[in-house]
């Protein structure tokens, strides 16, 4: 009995300061998007990457959806969903918040790179072919917004984890090497 | 007695358990490095989408004296591109303002017969650059194309290659830069901010050739190398810096390299520089 | 020892596990715990936002000179990130002079004025009160109505500094309909050319053809570094250099220091300042005595060379005996110290190498017309490679402004300096004379209007100006930055900066080819600040009566568009560049006639408006001067100055009692001061390109450029001592003196250099500011302090070069560099 107690006593140190260590920073990573938008819903509806990403195929970062752009093909698209009331209320927000008041949407960026990085999504989506899904793995079937995750896993699947901002060169560089692309410093860096 | 060697026995016990524990992850951590390790062995291929016909580059400048009119305009060009350090009189002072292009002025004779010149100083991005040899991380290389770059988050800020360049165009950020708001709205969002710690210096403006590299390809024709200008290039008002190739034999580099006006500065300390001078007269 | 055992002590000391726990556990996160307390390394730091938008090359006009330079402007969401020079401007074909690249630093400046302000402490205390727009212009325009009311609209004086020719139209009528005559130009004349030789005896304005001259000899004139088109001169020199194979063409520079024309021509003859025009009319009497002059262009174009006789029957002397008779080669060697050889030898080079070219700046009136003459000797007046003769290129026109009785009568009332008959009888009104006016009532000055105007910097003997408008009693002042003038005003109203406004202006380029260059803001303002000429409109609408009237439009960009209807009409021309597709309009049926608006909406798209087809023919040799003929003796002067003016006041020569005897004791160096080692210099003083207009010292990253030919990345004033000047003083290297004159003294650091003779001492104009932004306030010093008020007697110019320093020494460099 003793043994089990001590062992936990120990456990409960152990844990205590280890979760100290974890939750404050990770408290700071929280993330709250201004709107719940779920992914997946929109693209089972049809929707393609690009339609509300627009910039992705000729500049270098793809750029995000602004209200005018959510309201007018909700309204377009109203009639074939009439039992939508979220659809219905999202849109009245959008207009009554955003739109009357000229606020841009503060999209919280999540996924992007350092300042000392150069990243383009024109050169990998364009001159790359890379399907969005092969770095931003998972989003479409998010149906959360995407937000920061509490605690940095050390997940390593190569590319943009579910989630993560890109944390580790490694991820860009295995890519990289598997097809074939430059891994000169100076084609990234600047 | 009998208690202390008991605990002996079990401290050993303890220190050995962590030992081990702490060894495991350490080799478990080095196994993946190790690992990677072996793909670093394959050569690191060059931009594969460019050098189509087999043809590398090799980047290099003129500037004719002749023409230059020390205005500076080219200073200022690409202190705005580049986003320079600001300054101020106590740095001026104490030789800390970075330009990484500036005049440099030589004037020789007594008066009233003087000989004199003022030449735009800039990194000569050399063949055998001094400053690679040197630094312990790699953090200057020199690329495939002949740019000598600068890798800034690689760089530990020993300053070995800044003691090492004959030219001294190397800096290094004795402190932070100052950028009271709003200056960092007018940034040049292609170019990093360097901080304290850091060496930096003139990158024949790298990312406007991977700007210009990624629309020729998005416009669907073939990298031409006059879409690759340089800010202090640009910006010259007499036109006396040109830029280009200097493995092409028809570019307008490589024949005015072989001008008898040509010359480079050092060349005797055999660091080939890629930056050629045209003398006056 | 057995498990038991280990057991049993683990039991007794139980309570230590939660601490050993606690300590593994901290032991085990110890990385994350330093993460946290290490200062973050580079890139962590992420101070700038994050741009994500279109990305767009907007034109723009850069606004720091009179040139005009057409820029290209890099917007990403409403942020200007990049600049360069528009290509398809005439003027600047896609470079820009250091100066234009910093119009993005213009607009981020932190020490912007950013809301109207009113004054709190007192007048130079720098406490400011933020107020609103109407409180503001409220105020103003209550003041002004009063002055109106009370029948004396000309005590109201405006000061205009740098000003593009839109603005300085709309400043125009808005004196025009207010009622006052006193709307008066401050500012620097460095880097002006011979304006007014060329009016007194063109009666034109005139363009330096530099890319074709032959042959360039400068007198006195920086001209690579204080042009009025810093751009062209610049690429002039590379095509004079090396523009065509088989041609190099010589430069010869004469001026007291080695400046940067100095450093990059064939020859320097360096001579004491004010002395060039000597060694100018020397060339002159060689080249007609051996009779090498343009015999052709003398006798159909010109006025005044042979003696001539009026309607009354009197004889008056002629250029060419003046110049016979008082220049010879060894007179002229002895007094500037330009041995005989090299006079005679220039001359030939200057009358057989044709079309040679000689420039001179803005200095005193005579040396101008010295040099401008020399030029209509060898014919190089209207032909490719000389000077050209324009007529001004001013495209704007408003229909004529609403004037009401106040406004004619205080119109029709004296201004306020005297100009006419000997008294500078070519100048309009005389900046200088202001404080004076001033200071001892003899005019009534009621407000004070600033118009970017910063005379307390930038004139000679300065604390006139300050005790001056300390004595007005009501200052306003628009501009950008709270500069050394407008600390004295009492309410600031801040203007947009170049990006942020519609910019127009309108140049000729070296050719002649008119351009307009128009541009809309290509950002949002920044601050609550607005464009001048939107101030103008909204104050005068409060001012109400015939001033509103005579502003009827809503802002800027209608007066603009109205002001241009006549260009439109004309048919002439061409945007810059082909004009984006119009989306809007191209499913309309479109008018087959282009409107008004559309034209403007092009021009503007592209960044302006030129006429290619100008420069392809020259204009006629016909000059605006009272004979219809190029004036060695100016008919007009001597109207101007009475019929009994002696004839050499009409005639160029050197205003120096060597050459004019009696007639010339009036204008003397002046005395040096008492103390010192005995040795007095003659102070010679210049404009570096970047502190043109004295602009540009509150930009950090133009201050290095500064002095480039002496070190490097100093922030500072120096003063330029010859070597063997320095060693008999006791001077080293970067040691800081008192430059005493018999008026103040200023503090400089001693550069030994040996591109001065050694009884000059050279000092560059532009540091010294004391308010004007964190980059400029109290960095070097004001050289403007030591230089008495000593104007040119019939222009109205300060003289900047006659005064007599000593150099008194200070102590060690201790790298403080407040101004006195």
């Amino acid at each position: 009995m003793a043994k089990i107690v001590a062992a936990m006593e120990f456990i409960a140190g152990f844990l205590f300061v280890t979760l100290l260590a974890v939750v404050i920073p990770a408290n700071e990573r929280k993330v709250e998007q201004p709107l719940p938008f779920n992914h997946k819903k929109h693209v089972e509806a049809g929707w393609k990457c690009i339609n509300c990403h627009p910039f992705a195929d000729h500049q270098k970062f793809a750029g995000l959806p602004q209200a005018q752009e959510c309201v007018d093909c909700h309204k377009a698209e109203m009639p074939k969903y009439p039992n939508n009331k979220k659809m219905r209320e999202i849109t009245e927000l959008l207009e009554k918040e955003y739109i009357a008041k000229g606020r841009e949407i503060p999209w919280v960026v999540v996924h992007s790179v350092k300042d000392f990085v150069y990243f383009s999504h024109q050169r990998h989506v364009t001159l790359g072919k890379v399907e969005c899904v092969e770095c931003h793995v998972g989003v479409d079937k998010m149906t959360e917004p995407v937000t920061k995750p509490l605690f940095p896993l050390p997940t390593y699947p190569k590319m943009i984890a579910y989630n993560q901002s890109v944390r580790k060169m490694e991820w860009c560089l295995d890519c990289h090497r598997q097809k074939k692309v430059t891994t000169d410093c100076n084609a990234c860096h600047r | 007695m009998e208690t202390k060697g008991k605990f002996d026995i079990l401290r050993r016990k303890l220190i050995a358990l962590f030992g081990t524990l702490t060894a495991a992850l350490g080799v478990f951590s080095l196994r993946r490095k190790l690992a990677s390790q072996e793909n670093k062995e394959t050569e690191p291929a060059p931009e594969n989408h460019e050098s189509q016909n087999g043809h590398k580059p090799r980047w290099g400048m003129v500037i004719d004296l002749d023409k230059c009119t020390g205005c500076g305009a080219c200073v200022v060009a690409c202190s705005v591109e580049n986003n320079m350090m600001l300054g101020d009189a106590q740095l001026a002072e104490q030789g800390r303002v970075i330009r990484w292009m500036y005049l440099l002025p030589m004037i020789e004779g007594e008066y009233p017969n003087i000989r004199s010149r003022i030449m735009p100083m800039l990194c000569q991005h050399c063949d055998r650059p001094p400053c690679v040899f040197v630094c312990p991380v790699s953090a200057t290389y020199k690329n495939p194309e002949g740019l000598v770059a600068q890798i800034y988050p690689r760089c530990i800020g020993c300053r070995y290659c800044v003691n090492n360049c004959p030219y001294t165009i190397k800096y290094f950020n004795w402190g932070d830069p100052e950028f009271p708001q709003p200056i960092p709205k007018g940034f040049n969002p292609d170019v990093a901010v360097r901080y304290k710690g850091i060496v930096e210096k003139c990158t024949f403006c790298h990312h406007r050739l991977q700007i210009a590299r990624e629309k020729a390809k998005a416009e669907g024709r073939e990298f031409r190398p006059e879409d690759y200008v340089p800010a202090c290039v640009e910006a010259c008002p007499a036109k006396a810096i040109y830029f280009g190739d200097l493995n092409d034999p028809e570019s307008e580099v490589s024949k005015l390299a072989h001008s008898r006006r040509a010359f480079r500065l050092l060349e005797e300390l055999g660091t080939q520089p890629k930056v050629i001078y045209l003398t006056e007269g | 020892m057995s498990m038991k055992d280990l057991m049993k002590e683990i039991k007794v000391n139980r309570r230590g596990f939660f601490k050993w726990g606690a300590i593994s556990g901290t032991a085990a996160t110890l990385p994350l715990w330093i993460q946290k307390l290490l200062p973050s390394p580079v890139g962590l730091k992420e101070t700038r936002p994050k741009l994500y938008g279109e990305e767009s090359f907007l034109p723009s006009v850069c606004g720091c000179c009179e040139a005009g330079c057409g820029v290209l402007v890099r917007v990403i969401k409403g942020n200007a990130v990049g600049i360069k020079g528009n290509p398809h401007h005439p003027v600047n074909k896609g470079a820009l002079c250091p100066k234009g690249f910093t119009l993005i630093q213009e607009l981020y400046h932190p020490d912007r004025v950013k809301t109207p302000l009113k004054r709190k402490g007192d007048r130079g205390s720098n406490e400011w009160k933020p107020i609103s727009w109407e409180e503001a212009l409220g105020e103003v325009s209550e003041k002004l109505r009063e002055i109106r009311s009370k029948g004396e609209p000309h005590s109201l004086l405006i000061l205009t500094g740098s000003t593009n020719k839109f603005e300085r139209l709309m400043l125009r009528r808005f004196s025009s309909a207010f009622g006052t005559p006193n709307i008066v130009e401050v500012g620097w004349c460095f880097g002006q050319g011979m304006v007014d030789a060329a009016s007194a005896m063109m009666g034109l304005n005139f363009n330096f053809d530099l890319e074709d001259a032959a042959f360039i000899i400068s007198f006195g004139f920086d001209w690579l570094q204080s042009f009025p088109s810093p751009v062209e001169a610049t690429y002039a020199y590379s095509v004079l250099r090396r523009g065509k194979p088989d041609r190099r063409v010589r430069i010869v520079h004469i001026e007291p220091h080695l400046s940067i024309t100095g450093i990059k021509a064939d020859e320097w003859i360096p001579v004491k300042p004010y002395t060039e025009s000597a060694l100018a009319l020397g060339i002159a009497h060689v080249i007609v005595a051996e009779g090498l002059y343009d015999k052709d262009f003398v006798l159909n174009h010109t006025f005044g060379f042979e003696d001539w006789v009026d309607e009354k029957g009197r004889v008056h002397l002629g250029f060419k005996s003046l110049l016979l008779r008082d220049y010879e080669p060894e007179r002229v060697s002895k007094f500037t110290g330009v041995d005989k050889e090299t006079i005679r030898r220039l001359a030939y080079e200057f009358a057989e190498k044709k079309p040679s070219l000689a420039l001179t700046d803005r200095t005193r009136f005579y040396d101008q017309m010295a040099v401008l003459s020399l030029n209509a000797l060898v014919g190089s007046i209207g032909v490719k490679g000389g000077i050209l003769h324009f007529d001004d290129f001013f495209p704007f026109s408003l229909p004529p402004c609403q004037q009401d009785e106040i406004a004619r009568k205080g119109l029709s009332s004296n201004p306020i300096t005297k100009t006419d008959g000997k008294i500078f009888p070519l100048a309009e009104l005389v900046s200088e004379e202001v404080p004076d006016s001033i200071l001892n009532s003899s005019y009534p000055v009621n407000a004070v209007l600033l118009y970017r105007a910063n005379p307390v910097f930038s004139s000679p003997d300065l604390g006139r100006w300050v005790e001056a408008i300390k004595t007005v009693p009501f200052v306003v002042s628009m501009t950008s930055f709270l500069d050394e003038t407008s600390m004295f005003a009492d309410i600031i109203l801040p203007l947009s900066v170049t990006l942020e406004s519609w910019q127009a202006t309108s140049t000729r380029t070296l050719k002649g080819v008119p351009v307009l260059s128009l541009s809309k803001p290509v950002v949002e303002p920044l601050y609550d600040t607005l464009s001048g000429v939107d101030i103008l409109l909204r104050l005068t609408k409060s001012i109400g009566g015939t001033v509103s009237e005579s502003f009827p439009w809503q802002d800027a960009s209608e007066a603009l568009k109205e002001s241009l209807r006549g260009l439109f009409t004309s048919g002439q021309g061409e945007p810059l560049s082909e004009p984006p597709a119009a989306e809007e309009e191209s499913w309309i049926e479109e008018e087959t006639k282009p409107t008004l608006d559309k034209w403007f909406k092009n021009i503007a798209a592209t960044g302006g408006w030129t006429d290619k087809k100008v420069a392809e023919k020259l204009p006629p040799l016909k000059f605006k001067t009272p004979s219809g003929k190029f004036e060695f003796y100016s008919l007009t002067l001597r109207k101007r100055l009475g019929e009994e003016t002696p004839d050499i006041f009409c005639l160029p020569h050197v205003e120096d009692p060597e050459f004019l005897g009696e007639l010339g004791k009036e204008v003397r160096l002046s005395v040096a001061p008492q103390g010192g080692d005995g040795k007095t210099f003659h102070l010679y003083l210049f404009v570096p390109l970047v502190f043109k207009g004295g602009e540009g010292a509150h930009l950090p990253y133009l201050q290095g450029i500064a002095g480039s030919y002496l070190s490097e990345h100093r922030w500072e004033t120096w003063v330029e001592i010859n070597p063997e000047t320095a060693d008999e003083l006791g001077l080293e290297n970067d040691e800081f003196v008192w430059v005493v004159s018999p008026i103040g003294r200023v503090k400089a650091r001693v550069k030994r250099y040996v591109g001065v003779p050694k009884d000059v001492v050279a000092m560059p104009l532009g540091l010294g500011h004391t308010a004007y932004g964190r980059w400029a306030q109290y960095v070097g010093s004001n050289p403007s302090a030591v230089v008495p008020k000593v104007l040119d007697k019939i222009t109205g110019q300060p003289l900047w070069q006659l005064t007599l320093v000593r150099i008194v020494k200070e102590g060690k460099s201790d790298g403080n560099q407040r101004q006195i």
